[in-house]
């Protein structure tokens, strides 16, 4: 770690020496390694190391970036030349510059977001754990097609330096394991043959001994799959819907996007100008939070080097906050967030209700448990996609549904936000608990 | 043809070894897939010539075969030594005896399709910045409520050397570019998008045969204004107009990433074991043709050292083949197609399409408007996305149109179509006689991202399912 924190230093100087009026340099190596098991045998199995310097310069507040995946110093004197000519051409943007300096640095606390453990797990036992939860799935029904076991982790090592002093890094790991099913579906008259059903689960986490155990991702990858069997198509209607808590975590993800400060100065989201107005129903609140301890998207420092600290982004249902690096928010007249990089562990707050109860609200309206196609325009808010899910009916779940869309818009929808569950889910980054969303526009037939 | 310029300095001998090394564990077949890449960025926003970037990858990647199963690493640091690491890593997916002994390295010729005049990547950036220029200025002259124009060109050089234990030996230099305008506009309060953007493998005089920046800049512009005049788009089931080129799209999903044989050979795909039966209507003839030239999807040879070609998946609605990499090839005991492909040195190659497209049909684009009643007419797409194995595609216009009584009405907004596979394409009841590549704009991910080109004549489609919000 320490000789990437110099060879960082040393491209500092190294552009300071060469012209550059600021310099950042970003220097990163991941360990990756993944295995996919399919029938028991390897299917594939891959493990490198790479490594990447990048280095944003500017000078008279012209800006250019160059990056390379070749580390050695006359290489980068060379690509840091070339990148000073590169800022000649240029023009001045007057907003360009390094963030303020009490703004620098990196958060003391521990976050627990490396895990030592991680790089000393034996390369047959990660294939094994793939084989294991292959297997698993494969004995809990007898009609499951497999498409796979697989078992993946990473050890990433970052270091960011600037030409304003700031020289850190941190370390951090990633575990995850995961089995995906297919069944062939029930044939109907006159029907298309071939047709299948698939769906997968997974386990994540820094830790690896803090993975779930095989059985139980197993069994849900396999309850998942065959709960969609005998699918057919909705009727057109409006109703009530009720995500699960992963399509509502994709929910948020766009939310994500429409808050990132590139696209509100852009112009390109329908949060522009929304600022402590009222963006939602007043049961959302939502929060950034890269000082969770042990989560995907923690980190101590963001893309710039700037201090992470948590954010208020919705407080019930009124916009606080966008999610912001120095450049943006010197744009828009307001502070950084800490988010050069874009969000880090961002989520909803849970609410006070089980799923289930969510469920039982609702006499006849949709479980939607997965949504496809890019028809989410952040820009103006309108939203339509591809879906698939569980009718409800009476409170109960019915039957499985697909081949039809959900339709409305981003503002109607977080308004339209009438219940949210207790069941946030820190498998991703991005994590929304169930929600239920009234007055959606089912197409089906 | 561009000249091939080594950048790996790795001599036959070591290649030689690094094999040895391959497929001392008992691995069938083995490549290395050396790349040197250099990509390039500029853009223009909010009037200045804000950012320019330059990026250059630079590793070699093993895979040791086994029958199915293939190892992978890869290196940024391209010496023996690595290479042999790397490639004893690949190799640990067996241990058996050896079985493989490495071929004498032979180059192996091809047709070059990157029919180049003008490189884009060698192009001084102050000509670019003129195109950007050029660009940005039509954008804004075509409506004062165009507030917003963010313009980007890319280009990317890439040098290619694919050796395998075989024999095989080849190099390329695959050159990229592309240009993408952004246009926002504001009116009452309210903002639209509108995008355009074009390129292939192909140089500067793209500008000049294809389509002028200043082309780009009017339609980004012309996309997002229009929209102030859609109303939402209707839910239900309609028939459906595609016009020619882009909606292509339509099956790159809903066919193209079911034929893709790695599916097949798992047994996931709705398409498995249906060769030689009927899955689409008589006049669809469906192609994968990696060597139409200068298209962004073609390639001279794909990833694996295969040279590209024009492969039938349906001809007149009868299934007849799927795309292949050497691996699903194998498992079917035919050849591979040219569709081995990867994103770069850092990934393993799997079978992916190139350029996919409907072949021309015999009807007046004209007489397929007429005839229909109420439907939705597609000209422009953000994109789509398949569920491989229930064969649920979807994709979602920017610039579409409702239809009435064979007349193409007011534009529509905020719709994802969403259809079956086998069932849209069996409803595919006529085909125009005015077919047309997309421009080069497409890229596809499917764990990886690769450039591909679609294309298509205008068809109609009798039912799908239009995912509008509006019930009345």
């Amino acid at each position: 770690m320490d000789e990437y924190k110099k060879l960082a230093q040393r491209a500092v100087d190294m552009a300071v020496a060469s012209g550059a009026e600021t310099a950042e340099v970003h220097l990163r190596e991941t360990v990756d390694f993944d295995v996919l098991v399919r029938k028991g045998k390897i299917e594939n199995l891959n493990e490198s190391t790479s490594r990447s310097i990048s280095i944003t310069l500017s000078v008279d507040k012209r800006k250019a970036i160059v990056s390379s995946s070749d580390l050695k110093e006359e290489s980068i004197s060379k690509l840091i030349k070339e990148g000073i000519e590169l800022c000649r051409i240029m023009d001045r943007d007057e907003y360009f510059g390094l963030p303020e300096e009490d703004e620098l640095g990196s958060v003391d606390k521990d976050l627990a977001i490396f895990d030592p453990e991680t790089l000393k797990v034996e390369t047959e036992r990660k294939i094994e754990i793939a084989r294991e939860v292959e297997s698993a799935a494969l004995k809990l029904d007898a009609r499951i097609i497999s498409d796979g076991g697989f078992f993946s982790n990473t050890v990433q090592k970052i270091v960011l330096a600037n030409s304003a002093g700031f020289c850190n890094s941190y370390q951090r790991t990633f575990n995850s394991f995961g089995v995906s099913c297919a069944i062939d579906e029930i044939r109907k008259e006159g029907e298309n043959t071939g047709k299948k059903q698939a769906s997968y689960w997974y386990s994540t986490s820094i830790f690896f001994s803090a993975l779930e155990p095989i059985q139980k991702i197993a069994q849900t990858a396999v309850e998942r799959t065959i709960r969609k069997l005998g699918a057919v198509k909705p009727e057109t209607q409006r109703v009530p819907i009720v995500m699960d808590n992963t399509t509502a975590s994709e929910f948020l993800g766009y939310l994500a996007s429409a808050l990132s400060g590139g696209n509100i100065y852009r112009k390109a989201s329908f949060l522009v100008d929304k600022l402590n107005k009222k963006i939602a129903s007043e049961k959302v609140t939502i929060v950034d939070d890269p000082l969770l301890q042990s989560k995907l998207g923690s980190r101590p420092f963001d893309g710039e080097g700037v201090r992470s600290r948590k954010n208020l982004l919705v407080e019930r249902g009124v916009l606080k906050s966008y999610l912001l690096s120095t450049y943006q928010a010197r744009k828009l007249g307001l502070k950084t967030t800490g988010n050069a990089g874009g969000r880090s562990n961002l989520y909803i707050e849970p609410g006070p209700h089980p799923p289930e109860k969510i469920i039982e609200s609702v006499d006849n309206g949709l479980y939607l448990t997965f949504m496809s196609g890019p028809g989410a325009n952040i820009v103006t808010g309108d939203f339509s996609k591809g879906a698939q899910g569980i009718w409800i009916r009476n409170g109960k779940l019915d039957h499985p549904v697909d081949e039809f869309t959900v339709a409305s818009t981003f503002q109607d929808m977080l308004n339209g936000i009438s219940m949210i569950g207790n069941d946030l889910d820190w498998r991703r980054a991005v994590s929304a608990p169930t929600i239920k969303v009234e007055n959606i526009t089912i197409s089906g037939i | 043809m561009l000249e091939y310029i080594d950048h790996f300095g790795i001599s036959e001998a070591t290649i030689s070894e690094v094999f040895s090394h391959a497929l001392r564990r008992g691995g069938h077949f083995s490549e290395i897939y050396f790349e040197h890449t250099i990509d390039n960025l500029i853009t223009m926003e909010e009037g200045i010539v804000k950012e320019a970037v330059k990026r250059i990858s630079h590793g070699a990647g093993v895979r040791v075969v086994h029958d199915e199963s293939a190892g992978y690493a890869y290196t940024e640091d391209i010496t023996p030594e690595k290479l042999i690491e790397a490639s004893k890593i690949a190799s640990s997916i067996t241990s058996s005896e050896p079985v493989t002994k490495p071929g004498k390295l032979s180059q192996t010729t091809f047709t070059n399709i990157y029919k180049i005049e003008e490189l884009t990547s060698n192009t001084e950036l102050k000509q670019k910045i003129k195109w950007i220029e050029e660009a940005e200025k039509a954008a804004k002259k075509y409506d004062p409520h165009i507030e917003k124009v963010t313009v980007s060109i890319i280009d990317s050089l890439s040098y290619i050397q694919i050796a395998t234990s075989d024999g095989a030996f080849l190099q390329d230099v695959r050159p990229i570019m592309r240009i993408i305008v952004t246009a926002v506009a504001e009116k009452n309060g309210t903002r639209q998008i509108g995008i355009s953007s074009g390129g292939g493998r192909i140089g500067n005089e793209y500008f000049r045969v294809k389509a002028s920046p200043s082309f780009h800049g009017n339609e980004a512009a012309r996309q997002a204004m229009l929209l102030f005049d859609a109303i939402n788009a209707p839910a239900g089931t309609m028939e459906l107009i595609l016009a020619p080129a882009e909606s292509g799209i339509l099956l790159h999903e809903s066919v193209g990433h079911p034929l893709e044989a790695d599916f097949i050979r798992k047994g996931t795909s709705a398409y498995t074991g249906r060769i030689g039966e009927k899955v689409a209507s008589e006049l669809v003839t469906v192609i994968d043709d990696g060597t139409i030239p200068n298209d962004r999807g073609s390639l001279n040879f794909d990833d694996e050292g295969t040279i590209t070609q024009k492969t039938v998946l349906i001809e007149k609605g009868i299934l007849k083949g799927y795309m292949h990499d050497k691996i699903s090839a194998k498992h079917f005991d035919t050849n591979p197609t040219g569709n081995g492909r990867r994103e770069s040195y850092m990934y393993p190659p799997i079978p992916r399409m190139t350029v996919t497209y409907l072949a021309n049909g015999e009807s007046d684009p004209e007489e397929i408007i007429r005839s229909t009643k109420r439907g939705i007419y597609c000209k422009s797409f953000r994109g789509g996305q398949v569920d491989i194995s229930n064969g649920d595609f979807v994709f979602s216009p920017i610039e579409a149109y409702l239809v009435e009584d064979g007349k193409i009405k007011v534009p529509v907004k905020n719709l994802t179509l969403i259809g079956n596979g086998p069932d849209v394409l069996s409803r595919v009841t006529m085909v125009g006689n005015d077919f047309a590549f997309s421009d080069g704009r497409w890229t596809c991910g499917k764990g990886q991202n690769v450039p591909v080109g679609v294309g298509l004549p205008t068809i109609k489609i009798s039912q799908i399912t239009i995912g509008g919000s509006d019930l009345s």
